[in-house]
C-alpha cells in the first residue's frame, strides 16, 4: 500500500469499516512510514477528542410540546377521516399562508364560497346536496392545482418544495400537473426539489406517458442520488422500455459505481 | 421490538401514534446534533420539534428499503439549512453550505462545560457548517459514509475527503485556542 492510498481509508479506519485484511495492510503500511503514521496519530485523536463533546438532556417543554402537536395531529386526522372533501380542503389550508396576497385573496373567497355552499345543502334533499358538494369537492381539487403550479413556478426552492407537496395531496392530479413535474424533474437546480417530483410522480404510474418520460430523464440527471430515486420509480414501475436507458447507464463512465449497481439490479428485477 | 423501518411503515398507513416511538427513541440524540451544531438549545428544541413535525407530514415520501436515521438527519439538515437560510435570505444555498459561522456566542449563552470540552467546542464553531455536518453526522450518528453521501448529494469518496479535512482543521483551530488561553 503507497501513501495516497493508506490517506484515502484513514477515514475508514477511524469508522472501523474496514475488513480484516485491508485493516492489516493499512497498520502495515502506518507501522513503515512515520508521516502517514503522524497524520493518522492526529486524525485519531481529534476524532476521539470530539467524544468530549457533553450530550445533554433537551428541557421538559420538547416532551410536552411534541405530544400536543401529534395530539392535534391526530385529531385533525381523525375528523378528516370523517369528511373526505373536507380533509382535502383543511390539509391545503396552511399553505395559503404561504402565498402571494392575491392569490391568497382568491383562495381565501373560494374557501368562504364552498363553506357557504356546503351550509346552504345541508339539509336539502341529502342526494343533491351530495352532488353539489361533489362538485365544490372537485373544484377545491382545481385550485389546488393552479396552487402546485403557481408554487412550482417560485424562485424559491421551499416554495417548489411546497409546490410538489400539495401536488402529491392531489387525488385527480391533471396533465398540466404532470408536464409541470416532468420539467421540474429535468430541470430544477436544487437536487432535493428534483427528488420531491420523483417521489410526486409516483402518482403517475398507470400513465405510459411519464414512464416513457422518467426513462429518457434518467440519462438527463447528473446527481447520483436523483437517478438512484429515478431507477427505484422505474423499477417499482416494473418499466420494460427503462432497461436501455438503464443498460446505458451502466455503461457510462462518468456514473459512480454505487448507481450502476442499483442499474445492474434494478434491470434484473425489471426484465 | 419494532424496528425503526417497520414503525415507519405503520406511521404510512395512518398510525399516527407510532411517531411517538420514533420520539422517544431519537430526539435527545437529535437534540445534541443541532446543539453541537448551532450551540443554542431553544433553537434546538425548536428545530427537532419541526423534524418530527416534518415526518409526520412527509411520511408517504419515505422508502421502506432505506434506513429511517438517514431520512430523518436528512430532514433535520434540511430544517436546519431553512433556518440559517431564514437568517440570510439573500445567501444563495451552496455558499450556506461553505460559510464560516457567525461570530462567537457571548459567554451569557455559551454552554458550561469543563474547559477543554469548551475550547473543542469552540473550534468546531469555527469550521464551516458542511464540514461540522460531516463530522457530527459521522461521529455522533451512528451514520456511514455511504449514507451520508446519499444525503449530501454526494460520492463516498467525497465524504471521506471532507471528513479527513475537517478533522485536520478542527485540530488547527483547537490548538489555535489552546495557545490563546495558556
Amino acid at each position: 500500500m503507497n501513501c495516497p492510498e493508506a490517506k484515502n481509508k484513514l477515514p475508514d479506519l477511524l469508522q472501523n469499516s474496514l475488513d480484516a485484511a485491508e485493516s492489516a495492510r493499512l497498520r502495515e503500511h502506518l507501522q513503515s512510514c512515520p508521516a502517514c503514521w503522524q497524520e493518522w496519530q492526529e486524525l485519531h485523536e481529534t476524532w476521539s477528542r470530539l467524544g468530549l463533546l457533553p450530550e445533554e438532556q433537551p428541557g421538559p417543554e420538547l416532551r410536552r410540546d411534541f405530544y400536543r402537536m401529534l395530539e392535534a395531529e391526530r385529531r385533525e386526522a381523525a375528523a378528516a377521516g370523517r369528511r373526505p372533501w373536507r380533509e382535502r380542503l383543511l390539509a391545503w389550508l396552511p399553505d395559503l399562508r404561504r402565498l402571494q396576497p392575491a392569490m391568497q385573496l382568491a383562495a381565501a373567497v373560494l374557501v368562504v364560497a364552498v363553506g357557504f355552499g356546503a351550509g346552504l345543502f345541508i339539509g336539502r334533499n341529502d342526494r343533491a346536496a351530495a352532488e353539489k358538494i361533489e362538485r365544490l369537492s372537485s373544484e377545491v381539487g382545481r385550485l389546488q392545482q393552479q396552487t402546485s403550479l403557481s408554487l412550482l413556478s417560485q424562485p424559491s426552492a421551499t416554495a417548489r418544495l411546497q409546490g410538489i407537496t400539495l401536488a402529491a395531496q392531489n387525488p385527480e392530479p391533471g396533465i398540466e400537473l404532470r408536464r409541470k413535474l416532468l420539467m421540474v424533474l429535468d430541470g430544477d437546480p436544487s437536487v432535493n426539489v428534483r427528488l420531491q417530483a420523483v417521489d410526486a410522480l409516483y402518482l403517475y404510474a398507470g400513465d405510459p406517458e411519464v414512464r416513457a418520460a422518467l426513462s429518457a430523464s434518467l440519462a438527463r440527471q447528473t446527481a447520483p442520488q436523483v437517478q438512484v430515486a429515478l431507477i427505484d420509480l422505474l423499477v417499482a414501475f416494473r418499466e420494460k422500455q427503462a432497461a436501455s436507458a438503464l443498460k446505458k447507464l451502466m455503461a457510462d463512465e462518468k456514473i459512480l459505481p454505487e448507481v450502476k449497481q442499483r442499474a445492474r439490479a434494478g434491470v434484473d428485477l425489471i426484465l | 421490538m419494532q424496528d425503526d423501518e417497520q414503525v415507519m411503515s405503520e406511521l404510512q398507513q395512518g398510525r399516527l401514534e407510532m411517531l411517538a416511538i420514533l420520539f422517544e427513541r431519537h430526539h435527545v440524540r437529535l437534540y445534541n446534533f443541532f446543539l453541537r451544531l448551532c450551540r443554542d438549545r431553544s433553537l434546538s428544541e425548536d428545530l427537532v420539534q419541526e423534524v418530527f413535525l416534518r415526518i409526520l407530514k412527509y411520511r408517504q415520501t419515505y422508502r421502506a428499503d432505506s434506513k429511517f436515521t438517514a431520512w430523518m438527519y436528512r430532514i433535520g439538515r434540511n430544517a436546519h439549512i431553512d433556518h440559517v437560510r431564514a437568517q440570510r435570505p439573500e445567501t444563495p444555498i451552496d455558499e450556506v453550505w461553505e460559510q464560516e459561522p457567525s461570530p462567537e456566542p457571548g459567554p451569557e449563552h455559551r454552554l458550561e462545560s469543563d474547559q477543554q470540552a469548551d475550547l473543542l467546542a469552540r473550534a468546531m464553531e469555527r469550521l464551516p457548517l458542511r464540514k461540522r455536518e460531516v463530522l457530527l453526522l459521522s461521529r455522533f450518528q451512528e451514520l456511514k459514509y455511504q449514507e451520508i453521501a446519499g444525503m449530501m448529494a454526494c460520492s463516498v469518496e467525497s465524504v471521506k475527503v471532507l471528513v479527513h479535512r475537517s478533522l485536520q482543521e478542527l485540530r488547527r483551530h483547537y490548538l489555535d485556542l489552546q495557545g490563546g488561553i495558556s
